[in-house]
Protein backbone atom coordinates (compact mmCIF):
# COMPACT_ATOMS: atom_id res chain seq x y z
CA UNK A 1 0.00 0.00 0.00
CA UNK A 2 1.34 3.38 -0.93
CA UNK A 3 1.77 6.17 1.62
CA UNK A 4 -1.20 8.22 0.47
CA UNK A 5 -3.39 5.12 0.49
CA UNK A 6 -2.34 4.31 4.02
CA UNK A 7 -3.12 7.86 5.04
CA UNK A 8 -6.60 7.49 3.54
CA UNK A 9 -7.02 4.19 5.35
CA UNK A 10 -6.08 5.74 8.68
CA UNK A 11 -8.40 8.66 8.05
CA UNK A 12 -11.28 6.34 7.29
CA UNK A 13 -10.59 4.22 10.36
CA UNK A 14 -10.45 7.26 12.63
CA UNK A 15 -13.77 8.49 11.31
CA UNK A 16 -15.53 5.13 11.64
CA UNK A 17 -13.91 3.63 14.74
CA UNK A 18 -16.68 4.53 17.18
CA UNK A 19 -19.43 3.26 14.89
CA UNK A 20 -17.58 0.03 14.18
CA UNK A 21 -16.94 -0.65 17.87
CA UNK A 22 -20.57 -0.04 18.72
CA UNK A 23 -21.72 -2.28 15.89
CA UNK A 24 -19.37 -5.04 17.02
CA UNK A 25 -20.63 -4.64 20.58
CA UNK A 26 -24.19 -5.15 19.39
CA UNK A 27 -23.11 -8.44 17.89
CA UNK A 28 -21.16 -9.84 20.83
CA UNK A 29 -22.13 -7.70 23.85
CA UNK A 30 -18.59 -7.67 25.16
CA UNK A 31 -16.20 -4.79 24.61
CA UNK A 32 -13.04 -6.92 24.61
CA UNK A 33 -14.46 -9.19 21.91
CA UNK A 34 -15.88 -6.18 20.08
CA UNK A 35 -12.45 -4.59 19.88
CA UNK A 36 -10.96 -7.90 18.70
CA UNK A 37 -13.58 -8.08 15.96
CA UNK A 38 -12.91 -4.52 14.90
CA UNK A 39 -9.17 -5.23 14.83
CA UNK A 40 -9.72 -8.32 12.67
CA UNK A 41 -11.99 -6.35 10.38
CA UNK A 42 -9.51 -3.53 9.96
CA UNK A 43 -6.62 -5.85 9.18
CA UNK A 44 -8.72 -7.43 6.41
CA UNK A 45 -9.75 -4.00 5.24
CA UNK A 46 -6.12 -2.89 5.09
CA UNK A 47 -5.22 -5.99 3.12
CA UNK A 48 -7.91 -5.27 0.54
CA UNK A 49 -8.04 -1.48 0.77
CA UNK A 50 -7.77 -0.92 -2.97
CA UNK A 51 -10.58 -3.31 -3.67
CA UNK A 52 -12.63 -1.79 -0.86
CA UNK A 53 -12.31 1.67 -2.33
CA UNK A 54 -13.73 0.37 -5.58
CA UNK A 55 -16.84 -0.80 -3.74
CA UNK A 56 -20.06 1.03 -4.45
CA UNK A 57 -20.58 1.61 -0.74
CA UNK A 58 -17.41 1.41 1.34
CA UNK A 59 -19.25 1.41 4.66
CA UNK A 60 -21.42 -1.50 3.53
CA UNK A 61 -18.29 -3.34 2.43
CA UNK A 62 -16.71 -2.85 5.84
CA UNK A 63 -19.85 -3.84 7.71
CA UNK A 64 -19.87 -6.99 5.60
CA UNK A 65 -16.36 -7.85 6.75
CA UNK A 66 -17.31 -7.13 10.36
CA UNK A 67 -20.45 -9.26 10.22
CA UNK A 68 -18.49 -12.17 8.76
CA UNK A 69 -15.72 -11.71 11.30
CA UNK A 70 -18.28 -12.10 14.06
CA UNK A 71 -20.10 -15.03 12.45
CA UNK A 72 -16.75 -16.76 11.88
CA UNK A 73 -15.52 -15.96 15.37
CA UNK A 74 -18.48 -17.53 17.08
CA UNK A 75 -18.01 -20.74 15.08
CA UNK A 76 -14.49 -21.24 16.38
CA UNK A 77 -14.30 -24.05 18.92
CA UNK A 78 -11.84 -22.13 21.06
CA UNK A 79 -13.92 -18.99 21.23
CA UNK A 80 -14.97 -19.69 24.79
CA UNK A 81 -11.45 -19.45 26.08
CA UNK A 82 -8.42 -17.49 25.03
CA UNK A 83 -5.08 -16.47 26.41
CA UNK A 84 -4.20 -12.91 27.32
CA UNK A 85 -0.86 -11.29 27.97
CA UNK A 86 -2.00 -9.68 31.20
CA UNK A 87 -4.81 -10.66 33.48
CA UNK A 88 -7.42 -7.90 33.64
CA UNK A 89 -7.94 -6.36 37.06
CA UNK A 90 -11.67 -6.81 36.76
CA UNK A 91 -13.65 -9.36 34.81
CA UNK A 92 -16.76 -8.06 33.10
CA UNK A 93 -19.71 -10.04 34.42
CA UNK A 94 -22.22 -11.34 31.91
CA UNK A 95 -25.49 -9.57 32.60
CA UNK A 96 -28.47 -11.92 32.75
CA UNK A 97 -31.38 -10.94 30.50
CA UNK A 98 -34.25 -9.10 32.14
CA UNK A 99 -37.38 -7.39 30.94
CA UNK A 100 -36.62 -4.10 29.30
CA UNK A 101 -32.94 -4.94 28.67
CA UNK A 102 -32.71 -4.38 24.95
CA UNK A 103 -29.15 -5.59 24.56
CA UNK A 104 -29.80 -8.77 26.49
CA UNK A 105 -32.78 -9.55 24.29
CA UNK A 106 -30.74 -8.72 21.21
CA UNK A 107 -28.09 -11.17 22.39
CA UNK A 108 -30.72 -13.88 22.68
CA UNK A 109 -31.63 -13.59 19.01
CA UNK A 110 -30.19 -16.24 16.68
CA UNK A 111 -26.94 -14.90 15.15
CA UNK A 112 -28.15 -14.28 11.62
CA UNK A 113 -31.37 -12.68 12.83
CA UNK A 114 -29.30 -10.44 15.07
CA UNK A 115 -27.04 -9.62 12.14
CA UNK A 116 -30.04 -8.76 9.98
CA UNK A 117 -31.34 -6.33 12.55
CA UNK A 118 -27.99 -4.69 13.21
CA UNK A 119 -27.16 -4.31 9.53
CA UNK A 120 -30.59 -2.99 8.62
CA UNK A 121 -31.33 -0.65 11.49
CA UNK A 122 -28.00 0.23 13.06
CA UNK A 123 -25.80 0.28 9.97
CA UNK A 124 -28.60 1.67 7.79
CA UNK A 125 -28.07 -0.86 5.03
CA UNK A 126 -30.79 -1.75 2.57
CA UNK A 127 -32.52 -5.10 2.41
CA UNK A 128 -30.56 -5.88 -0.75
CA UNK A 129 -27.20 -4.95 0.80
CA UNK A 130 -27.97 -7.00 3.90
CA UNK A 131 -29.00 -9.96 1.78
CA UNK A 132 -25.78 -9.76 -0.22
CA UNK A 133 -23.61 -9.58 2.89
CA UNK A 134 -25.32 -12.53 4.55
CA UNK A 135 -25.65 -14.54 1.36
CA UNK A 136 -29.41 -14.95 1.68
CA UNK A 137 -32.45 -13.79 -0.27
CA UNK A 138 -34.12 -10.44 0.32
CA UNK A 139 -37.19 -12.33 1.48
CA UNK A 140 -35.15 -14.04 4.17
CA UNK A 141 -33.78 -10.71 5.34
CA UNK A 142 -37.30 -9.29 5.58
CA UNK A 143 -38.66 -12.23 7.52
CA UNK A 144 -35.65 -12.44 9.85
CA UNK A 145 -35.81 -8.72 10.50
CA UNK A 146 -39.53 -8.84 11.21
CA UNK A 147 -39.06 -11.61 13.75
CA UNK A 148 -36.16 -9.78 15.38
CA UNK A 149 -38.21 -6.60 15.67
CA UNK A 150 -41.11 -8.54 17.11
CA UNK A 151 -38.84 -9.87 19.86
CA UNK A 152 -37.52 -6.42 20.65
CA UNK A 153 -40.70 -4.45 20.28
CA UNK A 154 -41.54 -4.22 24.00
CA UNK A 155 -38.13 -3.14 25.32
CA UNK A 156 -37.55 -0.81 22.40
CA UNK A 157 -40.86 0.94 23.02
CA UNK A 158 -40.04 1.21 26.70
CA UNK A 159 -36.67 2.81 25.96
CA UNK A 160 -38.24 5.10 23.40
CA UNK A 161 -40.85 6.29 25.94
CA UNK A 162 -38.19 6.74 28.58
CA UNK A 163 -36.00 8.85 26.30
CA UNK A 164 -38.97 10.99 25.28
CA UNK A 165 -40.02 11.58 28.90
CA UNK A 166 -36.54 12.43 30.11
CA UNK B 1 -33.80 2.64 16.02
CA UNK B 2 -30.13 3.57 15.90
CA UNK B 3 -30.65 6.15 18.63
CA UNK B 4 -32.41 3.61 20.80
CA UNK B 5 -29.60 1.13 20.36
CA UNK B 6 -26.97 3.80 20.98
CA UNK B 7 -28.72 4.70 24.20
CA UNK B 8 -28.81 1.07 25.23
CA UNK B 9 -25.10 0.69 24.49
CA UNK B 10 -24.21 3.76 26.51
CA UNK B 11 -20.73 5.25 26.60
CA UNK B 12 -18.13 2.78 25.33
CA UNK B 13 -14.92 2.20 27.29
CA UNK B 14 -11.65 3.47 25.76
CA UNK B 15 -10.77 1.62 22.60
CA UNK B 16 -8.11 -1.07 22.73
CA UNK B 17 -7.86 -1.15 18.93
CA UNK B 18 -4.35 -0.02 18.04
CA UNK B 19 -4.38 1.29 14.48
CA UNK B 20 -0.58 1.10 14.23
CA UNK B 21 -0.75 -2.59 15.09
CA UNK B 22 -3.56 -3.03 12.59
CA UNK B 23 -1.45 -1.45 9.87
CA UNK B 24 1.57 -3.57 10.81
CA UNK B 25 -0.53 -6.73 10.76
CA UNK B 26 -2.09 -5.70 7.46
CA UNK B 27 1.33 -5.21 5.89
CA UNK B 28 2.51 -8.55 7.19
CA UNK B 29 -0.57 -10.39 5.93
CA UNK B 30 -0.28 -8.76 2.52
CA UNK B 31 3.32 -9.90 2.21
CA UNK B 32 2.64 -13.39 3.48
CA UNK B 33 -0.35 -13.77 1.21
CA UNK B 34 1.62 -12.83 -1.87
CA UNK B 35 4.61 -14.93 -0.96
CA UNK B 36 2.55 -17.90 0.13
CA UNK B 37 0.64 -17.73 -3.11
CA UNK B 38 3.61 -17.96 -5.36
CA UNK B 39 5.87 -20.19 -3.34
CA UNK B 40 4.18 -22.47 -0.83
CA UNK B 41 7.19 -24.60 -0.14
CA UNK B 42 9.79 -22.02 0.74
CA UNK B 43 10.20 -18.78 2.60
CA UNK B 44 10.53 -15.48 0.81
CA UNK B 45 13.59 -16.30 -1.22
CA UNK B 46 12.99 -19.09 -3.71
CA UNK B 47 15.39 -20.91 -5.92
CA UNK B 48 14.04 -19.19 -8.98
CA UNK B 49 12.81 -15.67 -8.67
CA UNK B 50 11.64 -13.44 -11.44
CA UNK B 51 9.95 -10.16 -11.01
CA UNK B 52 6.92 -9.09 -12.87
CA UNK B 53 7.69 -6.35 -15.30
CA UNK B 54 5.14 -4.13 -16.88
CA UNK B 55 5.22 -3.89 -20.59
CA UNK B 56 4.33 -0.80 -22.54
CA UNK B 57 1.06 -0.16 -24.30
CA UNK B 58 -2.12 1.55 -23.37
CA UNK B 59 -4.49 -0.51 -21.20
CA UNK B 60 -7.44 1.75 -21.86
CA UNK B 61 -8.37 1.13 -25.46
CA UNK B 62 -12.09 1.72 -25.88
CA UNK B 63 -13.00 -1.11 -28.21
CA UNK B 64 -14.57 -4.43 -27.36
CA UNK B 65 -12.42 -7.10 -25.72
CA UNK B 66 -11.54 -9.31 -28.65
CA UNK B 67 -8.16 -10.92 -29.11
CA UNK B 68 -5.94 -9.09 -31.57
CA UNK B 69 -3.52 -11.98 -31.87
CA UNK B 70 -4.96 -15.41 -31.23
CA UNK B 71 -2.67 -17.56 -29.15
CA UNK B 72 -0.69 -20.00 -31.24
CA UNK B 73 1.46 -22.97 -30.37
CA UNK B 74 4.32 -20.53 -29.98
CA UNK B 75 3.43 -20.08 -26.33
CA UNK B 76 2.15 -16.54 -26.77
CA UNK B 77 -1.08 -15.59 -25.06
CA UNK B 78 -3.69 -13.65 -27.02
CA UNK B 79 -3.64 -9.88 -26.67
CA UNK B 80 -6.99 -8.25 -25.96
CA UNK B 81 -7.82 -4.70 -26.89
CA UNK B 82 -9.86 -3.79 -23.84
CA UNK B 83 -10.18 -1.48 -20.88
CA UNK B 84 -9.01 -2.55 -17.39
CA UNK B 85 -12.64 -2.96 -16.36
CA UNK B 86 -13.25 -5.20 -19.35
CA UNK B 87 -10.15 -7.18 -18.38
CA UNK B 88 -11.50 -7.68 -14.86
CA UNK B 89 -14.83 -8.82 -16.22
CA UNK B 90 -13.26 -11.16 -18.75
CA UNK B 91 -11.04 -12.77 -16.12
CA UNK B 92 -13.92 -13.15 -13.67
CA UNK B 93 -16.11 -14.72 -16.34
CA UNK B 94 -13.38 -17.09 -17.52
CA UNK B 95 -12.52 -18.18 -13.99
CA UNK B 96 -16.19 -18.66 -13.15
CA UNK B 97 -16.69 -20.73 -16.30
CA UNK B 98 -13.65 -22.86 -15.60
CA UNK B 99 -14.65 -23.57 -12.03
CA UNK B 100 -18.30 -24.21 -12.87
CA UNK B 101 -17.28 -26.67 -15.58
CA UNK B 102 -14.91 -28.51 -13.27
CA UNK B 103 -17.27 -28.45 -10.30
CA UNK B 104 -20.91 -28.32 -11.47
CA UNK B 105 -23.06 -26.63 -8.86
CA UNK B 106 -20.13 -25.05 -7.04
CA UNK B 107 -20.85 -21.90 -5.04
CA UNK B 108 -18.27 -19.17 -5.52
CA UNK B 109 -17.74 -16.52 -2.86
CA UNK B 110 -15.21 -13.73 -2.66
CA UNK B 111 -12.93 -14.64 0.25
CA UNK B 112 -12.25 -11.21 1.73
CA UNK B 113 -15.81 -9.95 1.64
CA UNK B 114 -18.02 -13.01 1.60
CA UNK B 115 -19.92 -11.61 -1.36
CA UNK B 116 -21.17 -13.92 -4.08
CA UNK B 117 -19.12 -14.59 -7.19
CA UNK B 118 -15.56 -14.10 -8.33
CA UNK B 119 -14.12 -10.64 -7.73
CA UNK B 120 -10.98 -9.63 -9.59
CA UNK B 121 -8.79 -6.82 -8.26
CA UNK B 122 -6.26 -4.96 -10.37
CA UNK B 123 -3.07 -3.42 -9.07
CA UNK B 124 -2.64 0.30 -9.56
CA UNK B 125 -0.18 -0.19 -12.40
CA UNK B 126 -2.44 -2.82 -14.02
CA UNK B 127 0.36 -5.36 -13.98
CA UNK B 128 -1.40 -7.81 -11.70
CA UNK B 129 -5.01 -8.98 -11.59
CA UNK B 130 -5.88 -11.33 -8.77
CA UNK B 131 -8.67 -12.87 -6.77
CA UNK B 132 -9.27 -14.96 -3.68
CA UNK B 133 -12.34 -17.16 -4.03
CA UNK B 134 -13.95 -19.63 -1.65
CA UNK B 135 -15.36 -22.71 -3.36
CA UNK B 136 -18.18 -24.58 -1.68
CA UNK B 137 -19.56 -27.87 -2.95
CA UNK B 138 -21.64 -30.62 -1.43
CA UNK B 139 -18.45 -32.38 -0.39
CA UNK B 140 -16.38 -29.61 1.05
CA UNK B 141 -14.85 -26.20 0.90
CA UNK B 142 -11.62 -24.87 -0.57
CA UNK B 143 -9.96 -21.59 -1.40
CA UNK B 144 -8.68 -20.68 -4.82
CA UNK B 145 -6.08 -18.00 -5.45
CA UNK B 146 -5.77 -16.64 -8.93
CA UNK B 147 -3.20 -14.21 -10.23
CA UNK B 148 -2.58 -13.07 -13.78
CA UNK B 149 0.41 -10.95 -14.61
CA UNK B 150 1.13 -8.84 -17.60
CA UNK B 151 4.61 -10.25 -17.85
CA UNK B 152 7.80 -9.21 -19.53
CA UNK B 153 10.93 -11.22 -20.01
CA UNK B 154 13.26 -9.20 -17.91
CA UNK B 155 13.82 -10.39 -14.37
CA UNK B 156 14.06 -7.29 -12.23
CA UNK B 157 14.43 -9.11 -8.94
CA UNK B 158 17.10 -11.59 -7.89
CA UNK B 159 17.16 -13.90 -4.91
CA UNK B 160 20.01 -12.01 -3.32
CA UNK B 161 18.07 -8.75 -3.28
CA UNK B 162 16.83 -7.89 0.24
CA UNK B 163 13.10 -7.69 0.63
CA UNK B 164 11.88 -4.12 0.64
CA UNK B 165 10.61 -2.77 3.93
CA UNK B 166 7.47 -1.51 2.27
CA UNK B 167 5.74 -1.26 -1.05
CA UNK B 168 4.96 -4.07 -3.45
CA UNK B 169 6.92 -7.24 -3.00
CA UNK B 170 8.64 -9.02 -5.82
CA UNK B 171 6.95 -12.20 -6.91
CA UNK B 172 8.76 -15.48 -7.04
CA UNK B 173 8.01 -17.63 -10.01
CA UNK B 174 8.62 -21.24 -10.91
CA UNK B 175 8.88 -21.92 -14.62
CA UNK B 176 10.53 -25.32 -14.39
CA UNK B 177 10.69 -28.15 -11.89
CA UNK B 178 14.45 -27.81 -11.77
CA UNK B 179 13.85 -24.44 -10.15
CA UNK B 180 11.28 -25.71 -7.67
CA UNK B 181 12.53 -26.07 -4.09
CA UNK B 182 11.52 -29.67 -3.51
CA UNK B 183 14.03 -30.70 -0.91
CA UNK B 184 13.37 -28.08 1.71
CA UNK B 185 11.89 -29.29 4.97
CA UNK B 186 8.53 -27.65 5.39
CA UNK B 187 6.36 -27.55 8.46
CA UNK B 188 2.91 -25.98 8.16
CA UNK B 189 0.82 -25.64 11.31
CA UNK B 190 2.96 -28.34 12.89
CA UNK B 191 2.52 -30.84 10.05
CA UNK B 192 5.30 -32.03 7.78
CA UNK B 193 4.69 -31.29 4.13
CA UNK B 194 6.28 -32.82 1.04
CA UNK B 195 6.21 -30.98 -2.28
CA UNK B 196 6.18 -32.70 -5.66
CA UNK B 197 6.53 -31.04 -9.04
CA UNK B 198 5.43 -31.92 -12.57
CA UNK B 199 6.15 -30.01 -15.74
CA UNK B 200 4.42 -30.11 -19.11
CA UNK B 201 3.73 -28.05 -22.21
CA UNK B 202 0.21 -26.89 -23.00
CA UNK B 203 -1.63 -27.00 -26.31
CA UNK B 204 -0.73 -23.41 -27.06
CA UNK B 205 2.91 -23.94 -26.21
CA UNK B 206 2.71 -22.49 -22.72
CA UNK B 207 4.86 -24.04 -19.98
CA UNK B 208 2.90 -25.57 -17.12
CA UNK B 209 4.50 -26.37 -13.77
CA UNK B 210 2.39 -27.91 -11.04
CA UNK B 211 3.55 -28.24 -7.45
CA UNK B 212 1.56 -30.40 -5.04
CA UNK B 213 1.96 -30.26 -1.30
CA UNK B 214 1.17 -33.44 0.61
CA UNK B 215 0.67 -33.52 4.37
CA UNK B 216 2.58 -36.63 5.44
CA UNK B 217 1.50 -36.31 9.06
CA UNK B 218 -2.20 -36.13 8.26
CA UNK B 219 -4.57 -39.11 8.16
CA UNK B 220 -4.64 -40.44 4.62
CA UNK B 221 -1.76 -38.14 3.63
CA UNK B 222 -3.90 -35.80 1.52
CA UNK B 223 -2.65 -33.20 -0.92
CA UNK B 224 -3.52 -29.98 0.87
CA UNK B 225 -2.34 -27.46 -1.67
CA UNK B 226 -1.66 -27.43 -5.38
CA UNK B 227 -0.28 -24.57 -7.49
CA UNK B 228 -0.25 -24.35 -11.28
CA UNK B 229 2.29 -21.91 -12.75
CA UNK B 230 1.57 -21.25 -16.42
CA UNK B 231 4.27 -19.32 -18.24
CA UNK B 232 3.43 -17.75 -21.57
CA UNK B 233 5.96 -15.76 -23.53
CA UNK B 234 4.01 -12.62 -22.76
CA UNK B 235 1.99 -13.43 -19.64
CA UNK B 236 1.98 -15.45 -16.44
CA UNK B 237 -0.93 -17.10 -14.68
CA UNK B 238 -0.97 -18.75 -11.29
CA UNK B 239 -3.90 -20.71 -9.93
CA UNK B 240 -3.62 -22.28 -6.48
CA UNK B 241 -6.17 -24.43 -4.70
CA UNK B 242 -5.92 -24.82 -0.94
CA UNK B 243 -7.85 -26.86 1.55
CA UNK B 244 -10.05 -24.92 3.89
CA UNK B 245 -10.54 -26.42 7.29
CA UNK B 246 -14.16 -27.01 8.14
CA UNK B 247 -14.95 -24.32 10.63
CA UNK B 248 -16.42 -25.11 13.99
CA UNK B 249 -16.27 -28.87 13.68
CA UNK B 250 -13.63 -30.19 16.03
CA UNK B 251 -10.98 -31.33 15.51
CA UNK B 252 -10.65 -28.29 13.30
CA UNK B 253 -6.89 -28.35 13.01
CA UNK B 254 -6.17 -31.53 11.07
CA UNK B 255 -6.50 -31.28 7.31
CA UNK B 256 -7.96 -34.54 6.09
CA UNK B 257 -9.98 -33.81 2.99
CA UNK B 258 -8.66 -34.04 -0.54
CA UNK B 259 -8.59 -30.90 -2.65
CA UNK B 260 -11.76 -30.00 -4.50
CA UNK B 261 -9.93 -29.81 -7.84
CA UNK B 262 -7.89 -32.62 -9.34
CA UNK B 263 -4.51 -31.87 -10.85
CA UNK B 264 -5.96 -32.18 -14.35
CA UNK B 265 -8.82 -29.83 -13.56
CA UNK B 266 -6.43 -27.27 -12.11
CA UNK B 267 -4.23 -27.44 -15.20
CA UNK B 268 -7.23 -27.05 -17.51
CA UNK B 269 -8.35 -23.94 -15.65
CA UNK B 270 -4.92 -22.36 -15.29
CA UNK B 271 -3.86 -22.88 -18.88
CA UNK B 272 -6.97 -21.17 -20.32
CA UNK B 273 -5.77 -18.33 -22.58
CA UNK B 274 -8.81 -16.33 -21.44
CA UNK B 275 -7.15 -15.96 -18.04
CA UNK B 276 -4.12 -14.15 -19.39
CA UNK B 277 -3.36 -10.45 -19.49
CA UNK B 278 -0.84 -10.26 -22.27
CA UNK B 279 0.86 -7.39 -23.95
Amino acid sequence: MKAHEEAEFRQYVAARMDRLRRTAFLYCRNWHTADDLVGTTLVKLYEHWRRAQQAENLDAYVHGILAHAWLDERRKPWRREHTVEDLPEQVQPVTPPRDGDLLALLAELPPRRRACLVLRFYCDLSVEQTAEILGVSTGTVKSQTARALEALRGPAAELYDRSNNA
Amino acid sequence: MRDILDEAIGAPPPSTVDVDRVVAAGRRRTRLRRLAMVSPAVPAVAAVALAVTALGGSPTAPTSPTPLQPGAASGAAPVYDETPEQTRQRLAAALTDGLSTALPGVTLTDGPTGQAGVSITASDDLVLYDSDTVLTTGTGEGELFFASWRAGGQPAYQTSTPLPADGPLPATWIDSCSGAPLHDALIVDGYRMVTECEQSVGAQGQTIVVTSQTCVDCPGQPVVRRDAYVTWTNARVLVAIVNTLKRGEPPATTPTAELLLTKEQLITIASDPELTVAA
